[in-house]
C-alpha cells in the first residue's frame, strides 16, 4: 500500500480524494483483505447496509477503514 | 513510453468547469484534479477502450482543448496514483487479471453463505413468477413437496463438507448464515420444517437467518421472527394496495396486500429487518407517490429497520414488453427525476446507492478508506450454496429446480457431490473470464454483470452484462462528491436482496 499526500502538485492541482492507494506489483495478503468486496459478502452484522448486486441479503463490504 | 493507464476513470463534474475526478480501477485512487490535468493525462490514453461484446460502452466525457503540459511533480503524483504508466496495454492487463485472480481466490476461501429452499411451492399465483410453471403444469407436481427433516440432517452434514473445501476447518464456531427461498419459504404449514432448520443450524453453532418472502403467512412465525432467530426479511410489493391486489395474487383471485401490511408491522415490531423490494417498470413508476403514501399511513418510516429499494423489471419472459423496462441506468434517472420533486421519495433506495454511499464513505475518510472491489459480480460465483428440498444443489436462485444448471447434490451420508464442470462454469466467472471486462476501466468496480442476464443477452455465462455501469458510476461518485462538499449527512437506511 503506496501512501499520497493530500495536495500535491505545486499549483494545486492535484487532490487526492483518499491517501492511500493499492500498488498492484507489491500487493501484501492484506492489501487484498482490505479492498476484497468479491461480489457481494453476505449479510453480517457488521455490515451497516445492504445493497447490492444478488444473492444474499447482503452488504458489499463498505471500504475498509482499518 | 509513458502512457495513460487502461483502468483509469474520468468523471465530471456537474456545474464544475474547473475540476473533475479521475478514479483508478485497480489502485483504488480518487483524485480531484483540474481540467488541465485531466486533459493532459486523456492526451496520453494508447487507444480507445474496446468495445464490448453487445452494446456500447457509455462514452467518457469529452474533454476539449489544447494539450496542456504539466510539472513532473504532477506526472510523479498521477504516476503514484496509477492513472499513468510505463507498462504497455498487455503487460498492465496481466497485472489486472494477476490481481483480479487473486482477489477470487480470497473470496473462495472464505466462510460459504447458504440458502434453503423448504419448497418449491407457494400460496401466490403471479402471472410474472419465473417458477409459475411449477404450480400450474402438473409435470413439475413433483417440486412442490416440503423439505423433510432427513434432508436437512442430510444438507447440515454437507455444509461441513462444503466449509472445508472453502478451508474452513470442523470446529471452526464461524457463524453460518443462511436464507430462506422459494416458492414461499415462510408458509404456515412449513413452520414445523423451518423451525427444524433453525434447531439444527443452532445446535451446531451460531447463525444468522433471513428470508425472502411474500409475507402472506408471517404471522405463523411470529415467535421465529427476531433478531437472536429470523433477523431479516425481504418482501416485494407491487405498489398501491390496489394495484398490488391485482398483480400478486392468491389462486382464488383474491389480493394479499392487507395481510402482508399487517404481518410487515408485526415483523418490525419485533425488532426484524424488513427490506422491501419495489419493482419497476414505465408503467408503474409513477404509482410510487401511492407506495410511499401508504408507508406512510402505516407509520413504517419510523422503524429504522425498515427500508425499501427499486429494481427495474427485466424482460425475461413473453410477458413482459421490452418496451415498458427501464434498464438499471435508466430507472436511477427516471427515479432522480422523481425524488428531485418529492422530499417524500427518499424513504426509497434508487438503484446506485449503494455505488454513491461506496464513494462518500472513501471521501469521509481520506486517511484510510479505500473501496471494495468486485472481481465476481455476486456471491453465486464464490461461496454460496442454494439447497433445494431434494438436497439438490444450486448456485444462483434464478436457476434453481433447473437439473442441467445444478453444481450438486448431497447424498445419503451427507457427502457432497459436485458437478465439476457447472460448478466450475459458476465459480470462474469473474471480470477476467471474459475479453470485455478484462480490458474495462470499470469492471473491478462493477463485477461483469449479472451471469443469468448475460445469458439471457448473449447466450453465455461468461459476457459481460454492462447495464449502464460506466454512466452510472460516474453519476454516483459525482454526486457523492457533490453532497460531500456540500456536508449532506450519509443516508444508510436501505437494503436489497437483489439488484436483477
Amino acid at each position: 500500500m503506496a501512501e499520497n499526500e493530500n495536495r500535491t502538485d505545486e499549483s494545486s492541482e492535484i487532490e487526492s480524494l483518499n491517501q492511500e492507494v493499492l500498488d498492484a506489483d507489491k500487493l501484501t495478503p492484506e492489501d487484498l483483505e482490505r479492498v476484497s468486496g468479491g461480489g457481494c459478502t453476505d449479510f453480517t452484522a457488521t455490515c451497516e447496509r445492504f445493497s447490492g448486486s444478488c444473492t444474499g441479503f447482503h452488504d458489499p463490504k463498505p471500504p475498509s477503514e482499518s | 513510453m509513458l502512457r495513460t493507464s487502461s483502468y483509469t476513470i474520468y468523471v465530471d463534474l456537474p456545474s464544475n468547469d474547473e475540476d473533475m475526478l479521475l478514479v483508478h480501477g485497480y489502485t483504488g485512487a480518487f483524485d480531484k484534479v483540474s481540467r488541465r490535468v485531466a486533459t493532459y493525462v486523456r492526451s496520453l490514453e494508447a487507444r480507445r477502450p474496446p468495445k464490448p461484446l453487445y452494446g456500447d460502452w457509455s462514452p467518457e466525457p469529452f474533454l476539449e482543448g489544447q494539450t496542456p503540459s504539466v510539472s513532473e511533480q504532477a506526472i510523479d503524483v498521477l504516476k503514484r496514483r496509477g492513472y499513468l504508466t510505463e507498462l504497455s496495454p498487455e503487460e498492465e492487463e496481466e497485472v489486472f487479471v494477476k490481481f483480479s485472480t487473486d482477489l477470487h481466490e480470497l473470496q473462495l476461501r472464505q466462510m460459504p453463505t447458504y440458502m434453503i429452499m423448504p419448497t418449491y411451492n407457494c400460496n401466490l399465483r403471479c402471472s410474472y413468477c419465473f417458477q409459475d410453471h411449477m404450480r400450474t403444469d402438473s409435470r413439475f407436481n413433483h417440486l412442490l413437496k416440503l423439505i423433510q427433516p432427513s434432508m436437512v440432517d442430510r444438507i447440515f452434514k454437507g455444509m461441513v463438507e462444503i466449509e472445508e473445501m472453502h478451508g474452513v476447518p470442523e470446529g471452526s464456531r464461524q457463524q453460518r448464515t443462511i436464507g430462506f427461498f422459494g416458492g414461499e419459504p415462510l408458509l404456515e404449514g412449513s413452520r414445523p420444517m423451518v423451525q427444524y432448520i433453525l434447531d439444527k443450524a443452532f445446535e451446531m453453532g451460531p447463525a444468522f437467518f433471513w428470508a425472502v418472502t411474500n409475507g402472506t403467512d408471517l404471522h405463523a412465525y411470529e415467535d421465529l421472527l427476531s433478531p437472536g432467530k429470523i433477523s431479516a426479511l425481504q418482501i416485494t410489493i407491487d405498489g398501491p394496495p390496489e394495484e398490488h391486489d391485482r398483480r400478486r395474487i392468491y389462486a382464488d383471485g383474491s389480493g394479499s396486500y392487507e395481510r402482508i401490511a399487517r404481518n410487515i408491522t408485526m415483523a418490525l415490531d419485533r425488532g426484524i429487518s424488513i427490506s422491501i423490494r419495489l419493482n419497476l417498470d414505465r408503467n408503474n413508476i409513477g404509482q410510487l407517490p401511492g407506495i410511499i403514501d401508504d408507508f406512510l399511513a402505516h407509520g413504517w418510516d419510523r422503524y429504522p429497520l425498515f427500508s425499501a429499494y427499486t429494481a427495474p423489471i427485466r424482460a425475461e419472459n413473453e410477458k413482459t414488453d421490452a418496451k415498458t423496462t427501464f434498464d438499471t441506468w435508466e430507472l436511477d434517472q427516471a427515479l432522480a427525476e422523481m425524488f428531485a420533486g418529492d422530499s417524500r421519495l427518499h424513504l426509497i433506495s434508487r438503484p446506485d446507492d449503494a455505488i454513491k454511499l461506496g464513494a462518500r464513505r472513501i471521501f469521509s475518510n481520506p486517511g484510510k478508506a479505500m473501496p471494495s472491489f468486485k472481481e465476481s459480480f455476486c456471491s453465486a460465483h464464490t461461496r454460496m450454496y442454494i439447497f433445494d428440498a431434494f438436497a439438490d444443489i444450486y448456485a444462483c436462485w434464478e436457476k434453481t429446480g433447473d437439473p442441467t444448471v445444478r453444481i450438486g447434490h448431497v447424498d445419503d451420508d451427507g457427502k457432497i457431490s459436485l458437478n465439476v464442470t457447472v460448478n466450475h462454469l459458476w465459480k470462474s466467472r469473474t471480470v477476467t473470464s471474459n475479453p470485455a471486462c478484462r480490458k474495462c476501466r470499470y469492471a473491478l468496480h462493477c463485477g461483469g454483470g449479472c451471469a443469468i442476464l448475460a445469458l439471457g443477452r448473449t447466450g453465455r455465462y461468461h459476457a459481460n452484462f454492462c447495464d449502464g455501469f460506466a454512466s452510472r458510476f460516474r453519476a454516483s461518485v459525482a454526486e457523492a462528491y457533490l453532497e460531500h462538499v456540500q456536508g449532506k449527512e450519509i443516508q444508510t437506511r436501505g437494503g436489497r436482496v437483489c439488484d436483477q
